[in-house]
């Protein structure tokens, strides 16, 4: 009857059970790191946070209408009209004819029926509907323009080239430092130097521009004026200022509306008068602008957000890749945290068993002996008193006595080893000093409930039936008392099973009195720091460990018992 | 008789706590005496910041007992309906079956996480307050009310009275309220100062390490400024802070009747 209304298998079972049952901590732990990263409503989350996915692919986007993305493999970094998009590597999306660029694509430009592209080390192609023309000029290239007539080049000098008809020329007085924008404006084109000043060349000449501030980026609108983006996030059409960003501008574009975006990720679009036509948030910085007839082309990492469901399954994965996640106070992953903490909790404990087990079971075995007795009752009041003694107050009293240089200064105050002490082989008797207490003070709670077991069993086995057929057998009482203790003794199995998760969070106190740097100090310190990937990986691990040691413990209760029926 | 003595004692130290706590207020500080031994100003001493270490006691054990018999409650009415449950479940067929390995390997699940690790894990994402910490308590707390109730309960549905008390044709629900009922409440509720004590132990572990309330008063907080203060002559800091919960805990220990 026992045996069928429990679950077919007790270990089969269990693991049936403890599976999903992992699974949901692991949810709840993932969902509750979520709750811990909160936004400020209207704020996206920082680009490291883990809810959204940053996805390489330059975006299409029509004011209104659902937005496009074009998927590049890599983080785009500029964009034109009709799909063309370039990425750092110096691959170009949408070109039907690959013009062979090498490194990061600077700029795309287009005019009438031509598309001009180029790259940083100087490379510009001009594809048009003869086929592909390519030049290089032989320096390395920061901005690009195009009108009707051809390019407009901007070079890390400070020099503007011109490529239409001819060769490429450069014109006279350069600027000092790179040219960061150039805008082809109809009446000739204006350029924007690293520091901040807008040149305006004409046919009449050359003219600093004079809406003051250094700019951070220009463009020309399709009527022919020039926006300016100024460094202290401001954007003004010619002298009027039609609106500003928090950052100053990445890029800049203008058609009938003015659009700009932040390297914080933020875009922005007004009408020319200066009211908000659109806001977009949750992108990686914004590279590049560009507006294809009605459509807003972006050239930026858009953000996507990512499930609890998809997290979790991404983490699952991880972990059956031997991923455990990373710590977020050092970014060194779990694994290296765990090598290093699980040797030391290791040592303290399997010390700390062992010395509960063999002063355990002689303590309880010669309480058993007659029970009742003084020594019986003298040593379960001391346990009792020793149970109650929580471990770090033990710890501390242990500390004042045997260590601190007022008490008798015997052993170290806490630590793993001297610090100008000896390593290796040599440093083990330092190594040992410094593990006595914390032994100590991790055996007391074990072997108070050690020997309480073995006591327990231990007169109820020597004063059972057959131990008195084995006397009146003339078996000696040694033989008694050894069958006796191999019945108390398998009763202890489910007590060592429940304790294989102490290696994980035995630790957790007595690890913070003696500073040892284990599993304990590992949980608390990612505690204080909210490290949830810590914290996950550790409260799945003692989980598993009790797991492990309820099926251990079972499948030894039942080999034993299988064997030596009582 | 030691039970009779060791609740009668512990009802006078729970009083004296809610006395003093009442009459001694928590939050003066006095600058002049920091860390000081006990004096005629303060019997006890001060801790680091000019406490009444008396007063603290007092408000620390209050806080320690309010927070341990919540737990204890909420482990009761979260384990002990499902254990009876369990056990009445687990004669029946299918759904029934069903109904019983389910619970019986939640709190597997439940017991499988070690309590202290759990208190760390939750007081980290929702927040390190007495409700947090008092849930967490609870459904670890409950494993072993549920493991209980449940054992107890399987054990009066198999006795030859529960047999005639089926046979006069009552209803299921009232069979286990009053029939199993007073059975499984008394092993249960020996249970009660086993899961204060847990509790009690829990707090004051947490409070050390420094991840409970530092700075509130509580027993633990008291002895981990014992260890940061080890260098200065603050033995008052360790000594009663430790004895207080040392005696609260022998109390309990003798009070519930499991051996150690």
């Amino acid at each position: 009857m026992d045996s069928l209304t429990h679950m077919s298998s007790p270990i089969g079972g269990r693991l049936l059970a403890a599976l999903p049952a992992l699974g949901l901590l692991g949810l709840l732990v993932s969902w509750g790191a979520d709750r811990t990263r909160t936004t400020p409503p209207g704020q996206c989350p920082s680009p490291q946070d883990p809810r959204t996915e940053r996805q390489a692919a330059a975006m299409t986007w029509e004011i209104g209408a659902a937005e496009h993305l074009q998927p590049m493999g890599a983080p785009p970094t500029a964009v034109g009209p009709a799909d063309w998009a370039g990425d750092g590597s110096g691959r170009l999306h949408g070109a039907p004819k690959d013009p062979g660029h090498r490194e990061r694509i600077v700029g795309i430009a287009a005019a009438g029926d031509r598309v001009w592209t180029a790259d940083r080390s100087g490379r510009v192609a001009e594809h048009g509907p003869a086929g592909v023309r390519t030049v290089e000029l032989g320096v390395e290239v920061t901005a690009l323009a195009a009108d009707l007539d051809g390019a407009w080049i901007g070079d890390a000098n400070g020099a503007l080239h011109r490529w239409a008809h001819g060769p490429p020329s450069s014109t006279a007085d350069p600027h000092r430092g790179a040219i960061v924008s150039i805008a082809a404006a109809p009446e000739g084109p204006v350029s924007l130097g690293r520091d901040g000043t807008v040149l305006r060349r004409s046919a009449v000449g050359r003219v600093v521009d004079a809406t003051g501030g250094p700019a951070a980026r220009v463009a020309a609108c399709a009527d022919g004026r020039v926006v300016t983006a100024r460094t202290d996030g401001t954007i003004w059409l010619g002298a009027t200022r039609i609106g500003a960003l928090d950052t100053p501008a990445s890029a800049l574009a203008c058609a009938t509306r003015v659009a700009a975006g932040s390297p914080t990720g933020t875009l922005r679009v007004w009408e020319t008068d200066g009211t908000e036509v659109a806001r977009r948030g949750c992108l990686g910085p914004v590279r590049d602008l560009t507006w294809d007839g009605e459509r807003l082309r972006i050239a930026a990492e858009p953000r996507r957000p990512v499930t609890v469901a998809e997290r979790w399954y991404r983490r699952a994965a991880g972990v059956l890749r031997g991923d455990l996640g990373r710590s977020l106070l050092d970014g060194r992953p779990v694994t290296a945290h765990l090598r290093e903490a699980l040797p030391v909790t290791a040592a303290v404990q399997t010390g700390g068993m062992g010395i509960a087990i063999s002063a355990g079971i002689a303590l309880g075995a010669v309480a058993a002996r007659r029970p009742g007795g003084p020594f019986d009752r003298a040593a379960m009041a001391m346990s009792l008193v020793f149970h109650a003694v929580p471990g770090f107050w033990l710890a501390t009293l242990l500390i004042a006595v045997f260590a601190s240089p007022a008490g008798l200064g015997w052993l170290p105050l806490g630590g793993l080893r001297d610090p100008d002490g000896a390593a290796g082989v040599a440093g083990l008797p330092d190594l040992g000093r410094h593990l006595v207490l914390p032994v100590l003070v991790a055996a007391h709670v074990p072997l108070v409930r050690v020997a309480a077991t073995v006591r327990a069993h231990l007169v109820v086995a020597l004063h059972a039936t057959w131990a008195e057929r084995m006397r009146s057998a003339g078996l000696p009482e040694s033989a008694v008392a050894r069958a006796a203790l191999r019945h108390a003794g398998v009763q202890l199995l489910p007590l060592f099973g429940g304790m294989l998760p102490a290696l994980v969070a035995g630790g957790i106190v007595v690890e913070a009195v003696f500073g040892l740097p284990g599993m304990g100090r590992l949980a608390r310190d990612a505690a204080r720091a909210g490290d949830t990937d810590v914290l996950l990986v550790l409260s799945g691990l003692a989980a598993l460990l009790a797991l492990v040691g309820t099926i251990v413990a079972d499948a030894l209760t039942t080999r034993v018992v299988d064997e030596d029926p009582p | 008789m030691t039970r009779r003595v060791a609740g009668a004692a512990l009802l006078a130290l729970a009083s004296a706590a809610v006395l003093g706590a009442t009459a001694l207020p928590v939050d003066t500080f006095d600058g002049a005496a920091l860390l000081a031994g006990p004096s005629r100003a303060h019997p006890l001493g001060t801790d680091d910041r000019g406490r009444d270490l008396l007063a603290l006691l007092a408000h620390g054990t209050v806080g320690g007992l309010r927070l341990g018999l919540g737990a204890a409650l909420g482990a009761l009415v979260l384990g002990v309906p499902a254990g009876m449950v369990a056990a009445a479940a687990r004669t029946g067929r299918g759904p029934g079956r069903v109904l019983e390995a389910t619970l019986v390997a939640t709190t597997d699940a439940l017991g499988a996480v070690p309590p202290l690790l759990a208190l760390l894990v939750a007081s980290t994402l929702l927040g390190n307050t007495d409700i947090v910490l008092g849930a967490v308590l609870a459904a670890s707390g409950a494993v072993s009310a549920f493991r209980m109730a449940r054992g107890a309960a399987d054990a009066a549905l198999r006795t030859r009275w529960y047999e005639a008390a089926e046979w006069s044709g009552l209803r299921r629900w009232t069979l286990l309220r009053f029939h199993v009922g007073p059975q499984v409440l008394r092993p249960v509720l020996a249970l009660v100062p086993f899961l204060v004590t847990g509790a009690l132990l829990a707090q004051a572990g947490l409070a050390f390490v420094g991840v409970g309330g530092a700075g509130e008063a509580s027993l633990g907080d008291l002895l981990a400024q014992s260890v940061a203060y080890a260098d200065r002559d603050a033995w008052h800091l360790a000594v009663f802070p430790g004895a207080v919960l040392a005696t609260l805990l022998l109390m309990l220990h003798l009070l519930s009747d499991r051996p150690a």
